[in-house]
């Protein structure tokens, strides 16, 4: 399904017709059908305040790593073909049966693949398997990978240790003049948002 | 309020462009600038005696020899090579996966560690290309905010041209045009009392200027590039590789100006420029001698045709720094 992913370029916006508060940097999804019924969400294009892009969303999103009880439930869940499982209730007259061991095959091959998938996405470490790359963030960085991110994102570029010194130019210059443009900016801010509206 | 060890203001500009990568941070004493080349060159592990014994840093990556920064550019000559870059006409290519590790080791080297947790980091992003409609910018945002997280920060994309307007026109109310003549392209943003009306690029920049008079004068493009970093005065071009120069770097602004006035017709209905505004221009491309007053020549040809009254058109105080002191400044609003 097509959906429209707005981003808010400028420090604040408000699409009134979606309802939508947004600031600097966020991202929301709406159905294709209302972004393009939305006249005020056309005007806020034209005017480079937020950026649309109409696209589907992947269905593989990169989901954080598992806690170890989740990642002990989804093993335990691979050994859960040889269980009992529930069976379904009694087809009506006419419909062809399906045996217990029907049910625990598809429940099995499912599993399998959902497991597969895992170990693809490098969510899931196959046991015995080191990483190709570690996937997991460093502490000290805390990244957080949003869901409205795109899939091909690629993680773990700045290298977490072992990085070679490179010789960077330094240089110091007053800060008179940024902090009185810091000042004058926070003004002009605080005049905008006490203005009657 | 958080503040530094140094009792400052938290934050962080960091502009990255086709040819460097420039941060500010507010220090004890100022406003600290870094700044390193964006570039990088692959050798041959036979050539690891020589780097040794000439000083210069270098990284193991896979058996292949790595240089990063300033000296890359400098040791490409030695060995007659060219420098690799991780942007390519001011976007990431996609196809250059190993340029990815080199860049994100620059801007690490660059940015440093946070000061504060949560530190917020304004990092440049350019517009959509105007010229180059195939070009998209969301890969290259999206890398670039992903570098700066793992960096350890609070990521926050913005436009490198409304960088310009923050960090040079507090004195016009933030009103003006901005436009950062880079390497890779061109930016351009018009705002309002900070309200941004207009932002656009064109995939023409400091580079296209060095291969259109290489070709033209049968030179190279390296050969124009330290021509032009040499010195030259464009308002009296000496030569014919100067007076290519020259009439490059007139199409350049032609073609800029020209944008301006088609890009602002688009938008006319919805934002209105209510009194003059100065035009500021930043960039490395600008820094040729004699670039203002060229500027202001190629201007009169086209001011009837530009469809807002401009009161001035100066330099940044840094054509180098200025996105990054104004990135620099959006951060520190995000402290205060």
């Amino acid at each position: 399904m097509t959906e429209a992913r707005i981003e808010c370029l400028c420090p604040e916006y408000h699409v009134g017709d979606l309802r939508l508060r947004m600031r600097r940097g966020s991202v929301v999804w709406v159905s294709e059908e209302a972004a393009r019924a939305s006249s005020d969400l056309r005007i806020a294009v034209r005017s480079g305040a937020v950026a649309v892009l109409y696209t589907r969303r992947c269905s593989v999103s990169r989901l954080p790593p598992p806690p170890a009880a989740r990642m002990g439930s989804i093993l335990r869940s691979a050994g859960v073909a040889s269980r009992a499982r529930p069976e379904p209730s009694a087809p009506s007259v006419g419909a062809a049966s399906v045996s217990p061991g029907d049910i625990e095959a598809a429940v099995a091959a499912g599993v399998s693949r959902a497991i597969t998938d895992l170990v693809a996405s490098g969510v899931l470490v196959p046991a015995g398997t080191a990483a190709a790359r570690p996937t997991a963030a460093p502490a000290s960085t805390a990244a957080v990978i949003d869901a409205s991110d795109p899939v091909y994102i690629p993680t773990n570029i700045v290298p977490a240790d072992g990085v070679p010194s490179i010789t960077v130019a330094q240089s110091s210059s007053g800060g008179s003049d940024i902090d009185a443009a810091a000042a004058a900016l926070k003004a002009t801010r605080r005049r905008k948002s006490t203005e009657p509206k | 309020m958080s503040k530094t060890a140094d009792n400052t203001v938290p934050g962080v500009g960091i502009d990255i462009g086709t040819m460097n990568i420039v941060s500010a941070r507010r220090g004890g004493k100022g406003v600290d600038t870094r700044r390193v080349r964006d570039a990088f060159l692959d050798l041959d592990p036979s050539a690891k005696r020589m780097l040794k014994l000439s000083g210069v840093d270098f990284f193991d990556r896979n058996g292949e020899l790595l240089i990063v920064g300033d000296k890359a550019l400098e040791i490409a000559n030695v060995f007659g090579k060219e420098a690799r870059r991780p942007l390519s006409q001011g976007l990431l290519a996609a196809g250059e996966i190993d340029a990815l590790e080199v860049l994100g080791l620059l801007i690490k080297q660059v940015l440093g560690s946070p000061s504060v947790q949560d530190e917020v980091c304004y990092y440049s992003v350019p517009a959509a290309p105007v010229d180059a409609p195939d070009r998209d910018v969301i890969y290259h945002r999206g890398v670039l905010g992903r570098i700066v997280t793992e960096c350890g920060f609070r990521a926050v994309a913005s436009n490198e041209a409304m960088a310009v307007v923050f960090n040079e026109t507090a004195a016009d109310g933030f009103s003006g045009v901005g436009i950062s003549f880079g390497s890779g392209m061109t930016n351009v943003a018009l705002a309002v009392n900070t309200i941004e009306g207009m932002s656009f690029s064109v995939a023409r920049g400091g580079d296209w200027v060095d291969a259109g008079a290489a070709k033209a004068v049968g030179s190279t493009q390296a050969r124009m590039c330290a021509l032009k970093e040499g010195g030259i005065d464009l308002t009296q071009p000496v030569g014919r590789e100067q007076e290519a120069l020259a009439v490059y770097y007139k199409s350049l602004i032609e073609y800029t100006l020209d944008n301006i006035t088609a890009q602002f017709a688009r938008v006319r209905g919805q934002f209105a420029v209510p009194r003059p505004i100065p035009i500021v221009i930043a960039g490395g491309t600008s820094l040729a001698g004699g670039f203002l007053e060229f500027f202001n020549q190629v201007l009169d040809t086209r001011r009837k045709r530009i469809p807002f009254d401009v009161s001035e058109v100066r330099h940044a105080k840094d054509p180098l720094g200025s996105i990054a002191h104004g990135l620099l400044l959006q951060a520190m609003q995000e402290h205060e």
